[in-house]
């Protein structure tokens, strides 16, 4: 009976391994290099830089690279990745995953559902084009795989116009603003102050002007997971829906 | 008082009964709710592509204009895609679009300087990823679908189903041919 039960385990045990097709995260969370492509400073500038990203607006944008995808295709194996290590914040869906599988020649970004204004296929398609394809097939995947992050940090930066500040920034405009706009009202209608009229000065300022909702203060805090410098965790998950654009090599 | 106590006991049984069958019944109507919205999620990407191709079938005119043949099918697929009705018509015209496209592709390689073309390619990546979109639906579509239809069909939720009507709601059956997802491999 024991003898039956240890090689059942033993069974179970192998079959887990067939069976679980994309390997846990690492404890860095972004950047993941299974088939150890990446050079060391490379794998540090990413982390540093996705920490940093995440913290500024929520994004969440993961480098992987793996040897083989065990006869999968990229689209499937990119989803089930991303949708598995929870990448992104699960109100926003902005998680971003750079998949480059080494044995197939492939190399795909993964787009959620947040980000496809941002980053929509045509345009992935173009920064692999752009920044990654000549080095990938040189077989410089370090370098290849490194420009084509910083492209994709440079996009999602850039978009962050002044509505969609990062939480210090949005915190002090909250104060600032509003004490502005009273005080200019106050000191006009002491200016204009007209004696018949009612009282001087207008409680505060009516409808709230439309800047005070830039700041997505919400975020802040909860995301970073494992603390804030070189490290990152799941951000609870955002959804992925299959955007983005992959390319061979 | 202890001639109430039958009574209270019965309140209560039916009490109890009462809310477990709300309970089975909202259950059933948040997935049907969620069958719904991945179906529609399917019909909103399949009208994005439809939206995408006369942009393509333009551009590729432009470049290939004898290759009549496929840009009609094209056209014709598009067409009966945005007439279908059932899930099964959905998934006929589907099916037959990705066919036409995929050979599109085909005529797309006898024409270089068109391959090359940077709007070409940005169309192509938007017409792969929305074929994507597509599979990645019919698949969280299926997967709904078979919780739901689980549900229906265990017990004791079978009961508050055929009460109220719930029924079976039909999986995505995709061609086996039409899985592929359309890619131009600008890479090579």
């Amino acid at each position: 009976m024991k003898r039956f039960f240890a090689f059942f385990s033993i069974i179970c045990l192998l079959f887990s391994f067939v069976v679980f097709a994309v390997p846990d995260p690492t404890k860095e969370f972004y950047c993941n290099d299974f088939a150890d492509v990446i050079s060391p400073a490379t794998e540090n500038d990413i982390i540093q830089r996705a920490g940093q990203l995440e913290k500024q607006n929520g994004v969440q944008l993961v480098v992987s690279t793996v040897n083989d995808m065990g006869g999968k295709d990229i689209e499937s194996y990119a989803l089930e990745m991303a949708r598995a290590y929870g990448i992104g914040q699960k109100e926003e869906d902005n998680g971003v995953l750079i998949l480059l599988a080494k044995e197939e020649r492939q190399i795909r970004i993964e787009v959620g559902y947040g980000l496809e204004d941002l980053l929509p296929d045509s345009k992935t398609g173009r920064l692999i084009d752009r920044y990654a394809l000549s080095e990938l097939k040189k077989n410089d995947f370090d370098a290849g795989l490194h420009a084509l992050f910083l492209a994709v940090v440079d996009v999602v930066q850039n978009a962050n116009t002044p509505g969609v500040q990062d939480d210090e920034e949005s915190g002090l405009m909250e104060i600032i603003l509003p004490l502005l706009i009273v005080g200019v009202i106050v000191v006009l209608s002491v200016l204009f102050h007209n004696p018949r009229g009612g009282s001087g000065t207008h409680g505060g300022s009516g409808p709230m002007p439309p800047i005070f909702r830039g700041g997505f203060g919400g975020r802040g805090g909860g995301s970073l997971g494992g603390g804030s410098f070189g490290g990152g965790s799941s951000g609870g998950g955002g959804s992925f829906g299959g955007g983005g654009a992959s390319r061979g090599f | 008082m202890k001639k109430f106590i039958p009574l209270i006991v019965i309140l209560a049984v039916i009490v109890i009964l009462g809310g477990s069958f709300i309970g089975m019944y909202n259950g059933l109507v948040s997935m049907d709710t969620e069958v719904q919205n991945a179906y529609s999620n399917i019909e909103s990407q399949m009208q994005r592509r439809g939206d995408l191709i006369p942009n393509l079938v333009s551009t590729v005119k432009g470049y290939a204009a004898h290759e009549e043949e496929v840009l009609t099918s094209i056209a014709d697929a598009r067409a009966k895609l945005a007439g279908a009705g059932s899930v099964q018509e959905l998934e006929n015209a589907d099916n037959q679009l990705s066919s036409a496209l995929s050979r599109l592709l085909v005529v797309v390689e006898k024409y270089p300087d068109l391959k090359a073309n940077e709007n070409f390619q940005a169309l192509m990546d938007e017409l792969s990823g929305t074929e994507n979109r597509i599979a990645v639906a019919r698949k969280d579509y299926n997967d709904t679908v078979k919780e739901y239809n689980k549900a229906i069909k265990q017990f004791p939720k079978n009961f508050v189903a055929s009460i109220f009507g719930f029924e079976s709601a039909e999986f995505f059956r995709a061609d086996e041919g039409a899985k592929e997802v359309p890619k131009v491999d600008f890479g090579k």
